[in-house]
């Protein structure tokens, strides 16, 4: 549902010229975030310590967690938080290496989709015992 | 969730549902606690567009088929405009309507995550070579899309052109419709197949970047779909007098109206298949996602299908919606030009 219907003739007529060359060179917006500051990696922490897995699930997704965090997480009692830290983009390899033994093979297929996964790594979730993950294997080996 | 209106200690009990200036001023004690819950998740999940390295896919963009520029034009004409229509609908059709203090702190921050999502589609918008006018025409020469414009027309020009009386049966009911108009359907059963869509490319080794960014959108939708679902079963059971079994039937009705809709829509603009997905495998998953709706407002499921896209997966928690570790499975693969 576009929304055109919803639109007068004159803001039909603004859309269009919205699009114009001159004026599509113009960005909307800068679309910067807040800058990464001591406060933001505190509250990364802080939701690291949370009880609530589904808040320690956040801070194993957040680009601004830590290493020492995504470490600490890497070691949680719950799964879904450990996919979390496989599934973070920015998950360094060291952490990777350390949940490729994970027992739990959504974890292990996460780590193969990583984009920074290593080669070798990609090697051995090739031959892992679930056929899950070896498929993931194969997709990420399709990445150019 | 058990739901215990409070006493509003002048001997009158209140609900969710109420307006006024003097209610809904005091978060403590908390009413209605997975409001509170949903609102500690959605500022821990708070993420920002540009986190997300979209230039990194620009190489992508430009070896795409027409075909799959096409379809990343289109998703992008019906993504970005209804993330501020929603926001209309929760501004004029929600948020006035209701009384609890923890439920309007999520309100602001679900309107917030629309309006981060406007400005990600925006971004998308600007960072690939996407006419603008172009992406919004897409989809004016459709029939099914007049029918799918109607109905939500229907919906907002209520909630922004009247004020609901909501001490009254019929006010209420007013109230439900326009959630289940927006929320259920819009939200958690239209926006659903068109992520689909959306996460097809990554599937195909494409766009990894802007599946990141859908990654991040369906997770906060989730949790929309939550607040809403909780919000609609709340209302309906501190207000028996809203649940009648004609009106049972009608919201049942508006879903599976709903489905009609979208399937008529899916087969007119995917007659022949894109991104390995024809208009039959979306459409057995709308029935799969309408089901689930059906089953969370207690009405259990009508289609009775299985999902056919693994990589769509979703889990008794809806926080894990997006699995697309499942997609690797070739048996997402389909003919594009089966059906």
């Amino acid at each position: 549902m576009s929304c055109l219907g919803f639109l007068t003739e004159q803001q039909r007529a603004a859309l269009a010229a919205s699009s114009s060359t001159d004026a599509a060179g113009v960005p909307l917006s800068a679309f910067t975030s807040p800058p990464a500051s001591d406060g933001k990696t505190a509250r990364v922490r802080a939701l690291a310590a949370s009880a609530d897995p589904r808040i320690r699930e956040s801070a194993a997704l957040s680009y601004r967690a830590p290493d020492d965090v995504l470490v600490e997480l890497a070691g949680d009692a719950d799964a879904a938080v450990r996919r979390c830290v496989a599934r973070n983009e920015r998950t360094p390899v060291a952490v990777l290496h350390r949940l490729v033994d994970d027992p739990d093979p959504f974890v292990r297929g996460w780590v193969a989709a990583h984009p920074a996964v290593p080669s070798h790594v990609l090697d051995r979730l090739g031959a892992d015992p679930d056929a899950a993950v070896r498929a993931v294997v194969t997709w990420a080996r399709g990445w150019a | 969730m058990r739901v215990v209106p409070v006493s509003a200690g002048d001997g009158t009990r209140r609900g969710i549902l109420g307006t006024g200036i003097e209610q809904g001023l005091l978060l403590k004690p908390v009413t209605y606690p997975w409001a509170m819950e949903l609102y500690d998740q959605a500022v821990a999940n708070t993420w920002f567009p540009n986190e997300v390295q979209l230039g990194e896919d620009l190489g992508d963009f430009e070896r795409m088929s027409d075909d799959e520029r096409r379809a990343l034009t289109f998703l992008m004409s019906y993504f970005n405009p209804n993330e501020l229509l929603v926001n209309k609908a929760l501004a004029f059709g929600v948020y006035p309507y209701v009384n609890a203090a923890e439920c309007h702190l999520y309100l602001a921050k679900q309107m917030w995550e629309e309006a981060n999502h406007c400005m990600s589609f925006e971004y998308v918008l600007e960072t690939f070579p996407i006419d603008r006018e172009a992406a919004y025409a897409s989809h004016v020469t459709v029939p099914s899309m007049a029918a799918k414009e109607e109905f939500e027309i229907r919906y907002i020009k209520r909630m922004t052109e009247q004020t609901l009386d909501i001490t009254t049966t019929e006010g209420k009911q007013d109230f439900v419709r326009n959630l289940i108009a927006y929320n259920v359907i819009l939200e958690g059963i239209w926006f659903y197949s068109g992520f689909m869509v959306a996460l097809s490319f990554r599937q195909r080794n494409l766009l990894r970047n802007f599946g990141s960014l859908i990654d991040w959108i369906v997770r906060d939708e989730s949790l929309h779909l939550k607040f809403g679902i909780n919000l609609v079963l709340t209302v309906l059971e501190e207000n028996p007098d809203v649940a009648t079994e004609e009106f049972a039937a009608e919201i049942k009705q508006m879903v599976l109206d709903a489905v009609e809709m979208e399937e008529a829509y899916n087969r007119d603009l995917l007659p022949n298949g894109i991104l390995g997905l024809n208009a039959d495998y979306i459409n057995t998953y709308v029935r799969y996602l309408a089901d689930r709706r059906l089953d969370e407002l207690g009405f259990g499921a009508h289609y009775g299908v299985a999902n056919p896209a693994k990589w769509m997966a979703t889990a008794n928690d809806t926080l894990q919606l997006v699995n697309f570790f499942e997609s690797i499975n070739t048996s997402y693969e389909v003919n594009a030009r089966q059906g």
